[in-house]
């Protein structure tokens, strides 16, 4: 379990630095889907299978499907990236702080949840059955509240694509 | 009622099942209907607000909470949810003139704004940290799309992309923040966060800043007020107006179930909060001084209002909450009468925007400026007017709330003083006599008179009998 463990780490790692690294931007989708399999992973070996099957069918399977067809959309003629001025030049020195801010949070979660010797997660947390369970009896509000945020999405969709004159 | 272990108690979810259908009628309409009038269509949903206000009534001074405790109507959410049903009254009123924008498609329009206000009674009456997330985004999803509406005016276009990209960078830091307190607490609902926030974990310090950091985002408190300027200089006029007062009170129902039900009594984890609002009012007020643009003006004083109403919380005194509400319905006048005016002047155009259009306008429409003149005064907190007697309030709560609620105090104070030059310069351009040629004024219609004679009529009653208000919001908790 522990070897499994380092093995889906650094791949998730490893991937998610190709993601924000390479220049093409299919490489990057590629990265990201290599990230989320490892990921999903990751959530079985806590006993989350719903969250590991949710992982797989929706982000890399729907979500990322979206991306490549946006990506497809977007730079059909356009000019690969790197030939223009590095226009995110200026915005290196301040993500690198921000992301080493982010970083100092998380170890410090981490180390909270470690010190607290927290009990072992219950076996059927993850499991499915209890997820719809939880899902329609306690979260039931926001599951129907999450409903109607789709309708909202639906509907702002609709609205700026009924415009009179359509351009991209 | 009882479905399968949940508890549904449709007298509590009244108002938002109101909305919710009032929302589905108008898409309906607009569909069966063949070029539905969109006066039709926003007067569907006036009346929706109606019949939103009736199922809230019942509700006055009760607690209660249904769907497993998911969903709560008491002190917090009472008076904030009547203050959102109102705005959406008084938009849908002011989206209604000839030339507003609506992005071509009024139906959507309106049921976008009636859901945007039914994601904001959703924070108010949220009692967990999923309901309050999911709240905020309902709204925020809706604004950014109606954020856009102007189209194809570029700054409204300008306005969407920021707001859309800010709002949701502030929603991840919500999101993160949210989940690390669940980490501290190990339960979503805001009563178990209680107990770990006497404790002060170092695992809720830095949710709770995450979070403060993302609702700080939705209030525009600064330094995270850098979108607002020029979102509601770009947004249709009445999204502004709706975004000034809707946003603000939704999330401040978040903000002081928070504060009294997670913390109860004044804690340092709040000090990042007073030092927030202490810079929204200098800031705000200072930004306002040299605006030509009468939209970015009340933007920027949104900034420092904003940090104003933090004071009520101070010390998180007994009576913090009722001065927070007792001001936020003052705001609710002052701020959508002057944009009705603004409105009413450009007959729902951008046109009434720059301060000089404004320029003798007492000579012109007399009682148009009286009424203008009179919001304006009350959002400086000039003696006789709402604004004034909620500053009071709000005074007495900053006094009473230890060091830093003097320090809030005295910032307020200190904001107000340059506050009041800023409207100033607005009443001096009206009520100057101006040589020469005078620029038309459009528009007259007694749709906007409406929303502009409502709040005349509440910043005088609230400025010259506040007891009776105060004595109304206090036995509403």
């Amino acid at each position: 379990m522990i070897a499994l463990f380092w093995i889906c780490a650094l791949v998730a790692i490893a991937s998610g630095i190709w993601t924000i690294s390479s220049r093409q931007p299919v490489h990057s989708v590629v990265g990201l889907i290599v990230n989320f399999a490892a990921l999903a992973v990751l959530f079985l070996t806590l006993n989350a299978d719903f969250l590991a099957m949710m992982q797989i069918i929706i982000y890399a399977g729907a979500i990322l499907v979206l991306f490549l067809f946006v990506i497809a959309l977007l730079t059909i003629g356009a000019q690969p990236i790197e030939q223009g001025p590095g226009r995110l030049a200026f915005q290196a020195a301040p993500s690198v702080v921000a992301g080493l801010a982010a970083l100092l949070v998380m170890s410090a979660g981490l180390r909270v949840a470690w010190s607290q010797s927290a009990s072992a997660p219950v076996l059927d947390l993850g499991s499915v059955a209890t997820f719809g369970q939880q899902l329609l009896t306690t979260h039931v509000f926001a599951f129907e509240v999450t409903a109607f945020i789709l309708l909202i999405a639906i509907v702002g969709v609709i609205l700026m694509a009924g415009r009179k004159e359509l351009r991209f | 009622m009882t479905i399968q272990g949940v508890n549904f108690d449709f007298g509590i979810l009244g108002p938002i099942s109101v909305l919710v259908i009032t929302g589905l009628v108008v898409l309906l309409v607009d569909l069966v209907g063949r070029a539905v009038p969109r006066v039709v269509l926003y007067g569907i949903g006036v009346a929706g607000c109606a019949g939103a206000f009736i199922a809230l009534a019942p509700l006055y001074g009760r607690s209660a909470t249904t769907v497993n405790g998911a969903f709560a109507t008491d002190r917090f959410s009472w008076g904030f949810s009547a203050v959102l049903i109102f705005t959406l009254a008084v938009t849908l009123l002011l989206s209604s003139l000839r030339n507003a924008d609506d992005g071509n498609s009024p139906a959507s329009y309106a049921a976008l704004l009636i859901f945007c206000t039914i994601g904001g009674l959703i924070m108010a009456g949220a009692t967990t940290l999923i309901g309050i997330f999911l709240g905020i985004e309902e709204l925020s999803l809706a604004l950014y799309v109606l954020a856009g509406t102007g189209y194809p005016r570029p700054a409204s276009e300008e306005a969407a992309l920021k707001y859309v990209l800010l709002g949701s960078l502030a929603s991840g830091f919500l999101i993160y923040g949210s989940a690390l307190l669940y980490g501290s607490a190990g339960s979503v609902s805001l009563s178990a966060l209680s107990a770990a926030a006497s404790s002060l974990p170092l695992l809720f310090v830095i949710g709770f800043g995450l979070l403060l950091v993302g609702l700080a985002f939705k209030l525009a408190l600064s330094p995270f007020h850098l979108w607002t300027p020029d979102v509601y200089e770009g947004s249709p006029i009445a999204i502004t107006a709706y975004m000034t007062v809707a946003v603000k009170a939704a999330t401040f129902a978040v903000l002081a179930r928070f504060v009294y039900t997670v913390f109860g009594h004044d804690s340092v984890a709040l000090v990042p909060l007073w030092l927030l609002a202490i810079f929204s009012m200098l800031v705000g007020s200072f930004g306002a001084l040299r605006q030509r643009n009468l939209k970015r003006l009340l933007a920027y004083s949104s900034i420092a209002q904003a940090g104003f109403m933090v004071v009520a919380l101070s010390g998180v005194g007994e009576y913090g909450l009722s001065s927070l509400l007792f001001y936020l319905v003052a705001y609710a006048l002052m701020n959508l009468g002057a944009f009705a005016v603004i409105a009413m002047l450009g007959d729902g155009d951008e046109a009434y925007a720059d301060i000089d259009a404004y320029r003798a306008l007492f000579y012109r429409r007399p009682w148009v400026a009286v009424a203008l003149t009179l919001f304006l005064f009350s959002l400086a907190g000039i003696p006789g007017t709402a604004g004034f007697y909620g500053k009071v309030l709000l005074l007495e709560q900053g006094f009473a709330g230890g060091p830093w609620g003097i320090a809030l105090a005295l910032a307020l104070i200190a904001g107000s003083i340059v506050s009041i030059y800023v409207y100033f310069q607005v009443v001096w351009a009206m009520f100057v006599p101006q040589e020469g040629e005078q620029p038309v004024t459009a528009g007259n219609s007694w749709l906007t008179w409406v929303p502009v004679a409502v709040g005349v009529a509440g910043v005088v009653a609230l400025g010259v009998i506040p007891q009776v208000f105060v004595s109304i919001v206090s036995s509403s908790m």
